[in-house]
């Protein structure tokens, strides 16, 4: 759900919402079934934004006094003892209502400022709950290197993968099928997932068994 | 964008056609039924405009890859109609999905897109794809993460982010564990 509803183009999502508008029993919108999707109040809070607060278009230029500002407010957040609630409300409402653009300055400011990406600052902070760390960094990853975040979310998947372990290959199968879309995309995170891995996504894939190693080849393949 | 496909004279040898010998020494073996439980997700909007677009993104998981410009040859268009009328109406549904794993990942989205298209000209009075293709799918004694990925294959982007989304909703509200382990990892 992250996967879709997070870091996406405006246009993506409007256009996803006018689908289910068309195809749904009651012709609601998108935000009407949230509540329906998760039970996690950050989740919640997180796809309540994604889809009821349309993201500036990819177009729209950068204010810097407006980067300024939401610098120190996640400074901020992340060095105050901030109530739960407050913390992933506040952080979402920069985080998830920004353009990649504007989130990339961010980060750039982080990366001058503390010497590392704000994603990592937020994945290690203790402050922030596992669900808010989770949609944080993915909404700020999506805007800086897209490529890294799904070569991390192939991992992630195949995460505990080995003679004892399956991994996740529900959650593989179909991240691999909506990478696989995007010819040149797809071809950078295998590279991508090479230069970290050091080894080949293909051959991780041809460790599965059956029909779903046959077809995530195929997927990788072609 | 789109990639080339096989010409004409270039039809794979694993073509639902070439195997109907198979199909029919086959063809007494069942596949126990069971309804469906999916959520309804149905590719009629033919006519809908493409999404009033800012600019033609050529971003990762834009949905406009479905509006690309295809050039499916027709061979390979028949092909792909064949697999989804086997699927759908064949004695082994199973066998012709099988079939296809080579075929439909070498496809586009605008290429699938096209096939779909196609197929509902061609059954506009029959029962509509989707959900068939949905019950085909629920009752294949086939890993539950090979169907899920074979669904956003025939689906395509923008259908298969709404197939989940819907179904993330139904598992909900009926306690289905499956795509809600998904979620959490997700």
């Amino acid at each position: 759900m992250i996967d879709i509803l997070i870091g996406r183009n405006a246009d993506d999502l409007h256009y996803l919402d006018i689908k289910f508008q068309r195809q749904s029993e009651s012709h609601g919108r998108l935000s009407s079934i949230v509540g329906g999707l998760t039970s996690s109040p950050e989740l919640l809070a997180a796809f309540t934004i994604a889809t009821v607060h349309v993201r500036p278009p990819a177009s729209q230029p950068v204010d810097p006094s407006l980067v300024v500002a939401d610098v120190q407010e996640i400074g901020r957040l992340l060095s105050v003892n901030c109530p739960l609630q407050s913390l992933h409300d506040e952080l979402f409402d920069i985080l998830l209502r920004r353009n990649d653009h504007h989130l990339a300055q961010i980060n750039l400011y982080f990366r001058m400022k503390e010497g590392k990406d704000l994603y990592k600052i937020i994945r290690k902070s203790s402050t922030i709950s596992k669900v808010t760390r989770k949609v944080a960094v993915h909404a700020i990853r999506s805007a800086i290197d897209l490529v890294d975040r799904d070569v991390a979310l192939l991992r992630l998947a195949l995460e505990g993968d080995g003679p004892m372990s399956r991994g996740n290959n529900d959650v593989l199968g179909v991240r691999v099928c909506r990478m696989h879309w995007y010819r040149q995309h797809w071809l950078r995170v295998q590279e991508g997932f090479r230069a970290v891995m050091n080894k080949n996504l293909l051959d991780v894939l041809k460790s599965k068994g059956g029909l779903f190693r046959d077809l995530m080849v195929a997927l990788t393949r072609n | 964008m789109p990639k080339n496909t096989h010409a004409a004279t270039d039809e794979p040898a694993n073509s639902v056609e070439n195997v109907s010998g198979l199909v029919k020494a086959l063809e007494k073996l069942s596949i126990p039924a069971k309804p469906s439980t999916g959520a309804v997700v149905e590719d009629t909007e033919e006519n809908a405009p493409p999404p009033m677009y800012e600019f033609e993104s050529p971003l990762p998981y834009s949905y406009t890859v479905e509006h690309s410009p295809t050039n499916l040859s027709q061979s390979c268009l028949e092909m792909d109609l064949k697999t989804f009328k086997h699927a759908l109406t064949g004695s082994i549904p199973g066998l012709a999905l099988r079939l296809s794993i080579d075929t439909f990942p070498q496809r586009t989205a605008s290429e699938m897109a096209l096939v779909r298209s196609e197929f509902r000209k061609m059954n506009e009075t029959k029962k509509t794809f989707i959900p068939a293709f949905d019950e085909v799918l629920d009752v294949l004694t086939v890993p539950s993460a090979f169907k899920l990925a074979y669904r956003g294959l025939v689906l395509g982007p923008l259908l298969f982010d709404l197939w989940i989304l819907q179904n993330v909703f139904s598992s909900q509200r009926s306690n289905n564990s499956r795509i809600l382990r998904a979620e959490r990892i997700s």
